[in-house]
């Protein structure tokens, strides 16, 4: 079909957006309101199908790199790393599945023993992969045992998104967070280490567009029992300004 | 599932086995498209370092997030390079990384290029590449002009308005002039299996 044969459509108005949108060049909103005259709009469906190979074929217009082998390696190792936190999300055996795990005794202690309710859905799913990766680790350190901790970092109500793992050794933590919002650039994230009641201002830190961070815990008492982070100004504060968006029971 | 099993899926299929959280075919995806992803981010960032910190970002964003591919919308590569070009442009508008390029004359890129891995394949993709940026050349300069800008540089129309100091619908009626020259005169040149073979 030619551009000809397809203005004829009675949306010609539209032809220019159409190859905006393709291009990715349209405004979220304009984008949106588009997607809505698309969806009972035949002869702008077509259109965008015809034109839309034009687009995706630009990313071959570029010169062929080959990757360093070394992103490959680093990017598998996170993923060969991460995939046994997932391991409920295969299919599980007959025996597997009539026998409650961890996740399902989590889930049962958080939300009860039944259907998971949509909006805590993804929550609960989070909350799998969070507490799929706590656990422990021994190592030796110059001939001594160490031990290793790791905590899961929670988001604080269903609303919150990302999480972590504080792992503490040797009265140092470090927490690492996944799947933050972002922040502007006068903003931090800080967290905070909770004994009791009382409650003290640790490490500041950003996050990468993907939400991914980390902030060390240098001195972490031994009474502590609560690993938190907060919104805060940037430089950080003395005292939480937000509600905690993670928490992590140590 | 056995790795000589992954391999003979097809793109569409092997999606469906990541979603299931299999490294075995998340690795199998990279094979196929990290090479491609790398190079549309190295075009548009224009620095290796920060291209290969897009890709890593997208893999890992697909890898977690429950891929939401959805097979309506386009090829799995399309949709893979549609992430890695929206990691590739949050880091170009986070800054620390060269403007993007508005012409082809990419010498930094053929000094980076790792000659003795190229494969057969990759020769093929490269001259198909090469026609296809002749093709882009052709336009008349405002047309390619503003479709790079557009979707090399991720700037929305009234931005490029902004850049070119023309009114919007210039813009948008160049962007709609340049595309459909290149999917009338380039994409209808090429073959409907070659066409797949570049964007699958």
């Amino acid at each position: 079909m030619s551009a000809e044969e397809m203005d004829h459509g009675g949306c010609s108005e539209r032809h220019d957006d159409l190859a905006t949108y393709a291009l990715g060049a349209l405004p979220p909103g304009e984008a949106a309101a588009l997607e809505q005259h698309l969806a009972g709009c035949e002869t702008c469906t077509e259109r965008l199908q015809w034109l839309r190979p034009a687009a995706d074929l630009l990313p071959a217009s570029v010169e062929q790199l080959n990757p360093r082998p070394e992103l490959k390696r680093d990017l598998m190792a996170v993923v060969r790393e991460e995939a046994p936190a997932y391991a409920p999300a295969r299919q599980p055996s007959r025996a597997e599945a009539a026998k409650p795990g961890p996740f399902a005794r989590f889930r049962m202690k958080l939300l009860g023993d039944g259907p998971l309710r949509p909006a805590l859905a993804g929550f609960a799913a989070f909350c799998l992969v969070v507490v799929g990766i706590a656990g422990f680790e021994l190592g030796k350190d110059g001939g001594e045992t160490t031990t290793t901790s790791s905590f899961a970092a929670l988001p604080t109500s269903s609303k919150m998104t990302g999480g972590g793992t504080v792992q503490v050794s040797g009265g140092q933590g470090t927490l690492t967070v996944a799947g933050m919002d972002p922040i502007p650039h006068d903003e931090v994230y800080q967290a905070w280490v909770a004994e009791g009641d009382k409650i003290e201002p640790s490490s500041i830190f950003v996050v990468n567009s993907a939400g991914q961070g980390s902030a060390s815990i240098p001195d972490l008492p031994p009474g502590a029992d609560r690993v938190m982070v907060t919104r805060e100004p940037a430089g950080g504060s003395q005292q939480p300004s937000t509600a905690p968006v993670l928490s992590a029971e140590l | 599932m056995s790795r000589s099993e992954i391999s003979r899926l097809s793109d569409e299929d092997l999606m469906a086995v990541v979603d299931r959280k299999d490294p075995d075919a998340f690795e199998a995806l990279y094979d196929r498209h990290g090479g491609a992803a790398f190079s549309l981010a190295y075009r548009i960032v224009g620095d290796r370092t920060t291209a290969e910190d897009a890709t890593q970002e997208a893999f890992l964003s697909i890898w977690r997030s429950n891929a939401r591919f959805d097979r309506a919308r386009g090829s799995v590569r399309s949709w893979v390079l549609s992430v890695v070009r929206n990691r590739a442009i949050d880091a170009l508008r986070r800054g620390g990384v060269n403007a993007p390029k508005l012409d082809h004359d990419d010498d930094a890129a053929l000094a980076a290029r790792e000659a003795p891995e190229r494969t057969d394949v990759a020769a093929i993709r490269n001259e198909t590449a090469s026609e296809l940026r002749g093709a882009i050349e052709s336009l008349p300069t405002e047309q390619s002009q503003v479709i790079e800008l557009a979707y090399f540089g991720g700037f929305s129309h009234s931005e490029i308005a902004e850049i070119i100091n023309q009114p919007l619908g210039t813009v948008k009626g160049r962007m709609r002039l340049g595309l459909e020259k290149i999917r009338a005169e380039i994409a209808e040149a090429i073959s409907p299996d070659a066409i797949e073979g570049l964007t699958a």
